[in-house]
């Protein structure tokens, strides 16, 4: 019961972690901010 | 569109930051970049007076004293996020160090002259403040901490909001040290683009946590016109680039095509800025244009010990040329937004040269520490804002002397500035922009006798530094904070612009990425971006940007700053 209650409790940790770090754009990719140079070189 | 000519519109560090790029990078000759432009140092200027004297912004204002040096601004780096800076840097032989490149330059003097500011604020009967208590409250820290957690995808919200609208239930802020080391480090204003702060809060994260001490403040041996600008210069010619200097890039041929959305230079109109005379100048399929779009400098006026600096009108001739550009595309953005607000962007500096080292070592006294580490402002205690508060009056730099490698032995240059230089002096009772620069030089005694610790007040000492002084320089620099103005985001255009086949746009007037402008990096940084495209190379070879804002120690540290 105990394990049961920690493990959910860390999966929702994580989870909330997760869905914030989504929210604040953490994980974003440099590299797609000059796609729209390498389209408008391509058109 | 790749390229093999190039047309550069502007002879600042922008543009010749991109032609190093199309020739390291894209392998280009030389002889295929040509530069027009009213100068060779735009922003970074930094010589003897008597040369800026005759330069194209101060030939309608004669001078009785040319004596002395000039630089209307100075330059505090940040080797941590001037990144793009730096890699340039590492790509020229330094103009005055045998050996060296000019970052090795830079960096050398750095080292040795650790900036270390131990008097950042300073009100009168108290001295210097203990300004590291930044003296935030709760909403203040609720403000800035949403500010810096906004994504990047969300910046269009702050789109047209001021830094005084988006704290407008929370006018504690602008009296705190916090905001008085802001404002005067970086020239913010409180009509000025909140967005433009977010991005300054995220860039500069790190220095925040310890902005008191400017600790990770980088400097250039001497002035930025020798030690930025001339390797520059030096490399360029020497590798065959031709500048057309004097040249004033007024006007557009564009080609027509049926949507006119197309932005496609077909030729350029060049007026000679000394005889008027206009010639135009085809631009062919191969030729990539490459123009700055607006200077923090033009229009800037110089006046001299006995002169106050005369208000010049002039819209800008950079600033013109993008407006017509603007006029004729719907996605070059808005100049006016930028250069139809002086209220919002002016301000006034001086540059006064000494004899001697009495005034130097009296400001030395005062603020306990050693020419070239500091920028030193000023708070008053009356009320000097529109709204009835206190502000900081007046900043100055004491640089590391020499400042220029002409200067004499015994002679001395420090800088300053108003940052709003319609309110009136503390000791001389008239406005800022209206001082001669002895009247200037006079308010800065008056200020440093106010936070003098004695026993001998300086005061005592006038008559001694009034007689060593050479020239002291008020400077009137009516779009010095143009780039801060607010704003939204599509008022000013992307690097590249849609549908444009061979113009590209540089400076601090471009939307780029995550760049925050007044800043050498982001000038660098779009001239990188334009060689890059034009030359073919792939963007991921850009320099990394590094995102201190993503950083958890960086984070934590800063939550801690904000408590203290
Ligand atoms: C007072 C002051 C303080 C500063 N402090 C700092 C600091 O502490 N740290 C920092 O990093 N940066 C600082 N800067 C900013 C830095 O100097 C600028 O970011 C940088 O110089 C911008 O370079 P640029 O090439 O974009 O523009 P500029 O240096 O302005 O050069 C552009 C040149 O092109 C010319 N031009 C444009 N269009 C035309 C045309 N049609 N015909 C002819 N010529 C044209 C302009 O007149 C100008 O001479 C400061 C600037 C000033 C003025």
């Amino acid at each position: 019961m105990k394990k049961a209650f920690w493990l959910t409790a860390a999966l929702s940790v994580a989870a909330a972690t997760a869905y914030a770090l989504h929210k604040l754009d953490w994980f974003h990719d440099e590299a797609k901010d000059y796609t729209i140079f390498e389209s408008h070189r391509a058109a | 569109m790749i390229k093999h000519k190039a047309i550069m519109i502007g002879a600042g560090l922008a543009n010749m930051a991109s032609a190093v790029y199309l020739i390291q990078e894209g392998h280009w000759a030389g002889d295929a970049i040509t530069f027009y432009g009213i100068d060779d140092h735009g922003s970074n200027d930094g010589s003897a007076a008597s040369e800026q004297a005759v330069d194209y912004w101060n030939q309608n204002h004669p001078l009785e004293n040319t004596k002395g040096y000039l630089a209307r601004g100075g330059r505090m780096l940040n080797y941590r996020t001037y990144v793009d800076l730096m890699d340039l840097l590492s790509r020229i032989p330094s103009a005055t160090e045998a050996g060296m490149t000019a970052a090795e330059d830079t960096r050398d003097f750095d080292a040795k002259h650790r900036t270390f500011d131990k008097a950042r604020l300073m009100r009168r009967g108290e001295g210097i403040l203990q300004a590291g208590k930044l003296g935030l409250n709760n909403q203040d820290r609720l403000l800035l901490t949403k500010l810096v957690m906004m994504p990047d995808k969300d910046e269009e919200q702050l789109d047209n909001l001021s830094i005084a609208d988006y704290f407008k239930d929370d006018p504690h802020l602008f009296t705190t040290n916090f905001w008085y080391m802001w404002e005067t480090t970086f020239a913010f204003r409180i009509q000025s683009s909140v967005q433009e702060l977010r991005r300054y809060m995220h860039m500069m994260l790190y220095e925040f946590t310890q902005i008191e001490h400017l600790v990770g403040v980088n400097r250039t041996r001497y002035n930025q016109f020798e030690s930025i600008m001339l390797p520059l210069i030096n490399y360029l010619k020497d590798a065959g680039v031709h500048f057309e200097l004097g040249t004033i890039v007024t006007d557009w041929q564009f080609k027509d095509s049926q949507m006119q959305d197309e932005i496609t230079v077909t030729g350029l109109e060049i007026t000679d800025a000394n005889s008027g005379e206009v010639t135009h100048l085809p631009v062919d399929d191969d030729t990539a244009v490459i123009f700055t779009n607006g200077s923090i400098t033009d229009s800037a006026t110089i006046g001299d010990y006995h002169t106050p600096a005369r208000e010049n009108m002039d819209y800008g001739l950079s600033a013109n040329l993008w407006k017509k550009a603007a006029e004729r595309f719907y996605n070059l953005g808005n100049p006016d937004k930028f250069f139809a607000d002086r209220n919002a962007s002016e301000w006034v500096s001086f540059t006064l040269t000494t004899s001697d080292h009495v005034l130097l070592n009296e400001i030395t006294r005062i603020t306990t520490q050693v020419p070239g580490n500091a920028l030193n402002s000023f708070l008053s205690t009356a009320p000097v804002t529109e709204d009835g508060k206190p502000d900081v009056n007046m900043s100055i730099v004491v640089h590391h002397q020499p400042h220029f490698t002409t200067q004499k032995p015994n002679e001395a240059v420090i800088w300053g500035y108003f940052l709003y230089p319609r309110r009136t002096g503390e000791f001389v009772a008239k406005p800022y922009i209206e001082m001669t620069g002895e009247e200037m030089l006079q308010e800065l005694i008056g200020q440093l006798s106010m936070v003098d610790p004695g026993p001998i007040n300086i005061r005592e000492k006038t008559d001694a530094i009034m007689a060593s002084v050479i020239n002291c320089i008020p400077c009137y620099m009516p779009y010095a904070s143009a780039l801060f103005n607010n704003r939204a985001k599509a008022d000013r255009p992307i690097v590249i612009p849609a549908h444009s086949t061979n113009l590209a746009f540089t400076g601090e007037f471009v939307e780029q990425p995550y760049q925050m402008v007044f800043t050498e990096q982001s000038a660098v940084r779009s001239g990188e971006i334009a060689a890059y495209h034009f030359a073919g190379i792939p963007m991921r070879r850009l320099v990394k940007t590094p995102r201190y804002d993503k950083d958890i120690p960086t984070l934590l540290r800063a939550t801690k700053k904000m408590f203290e």
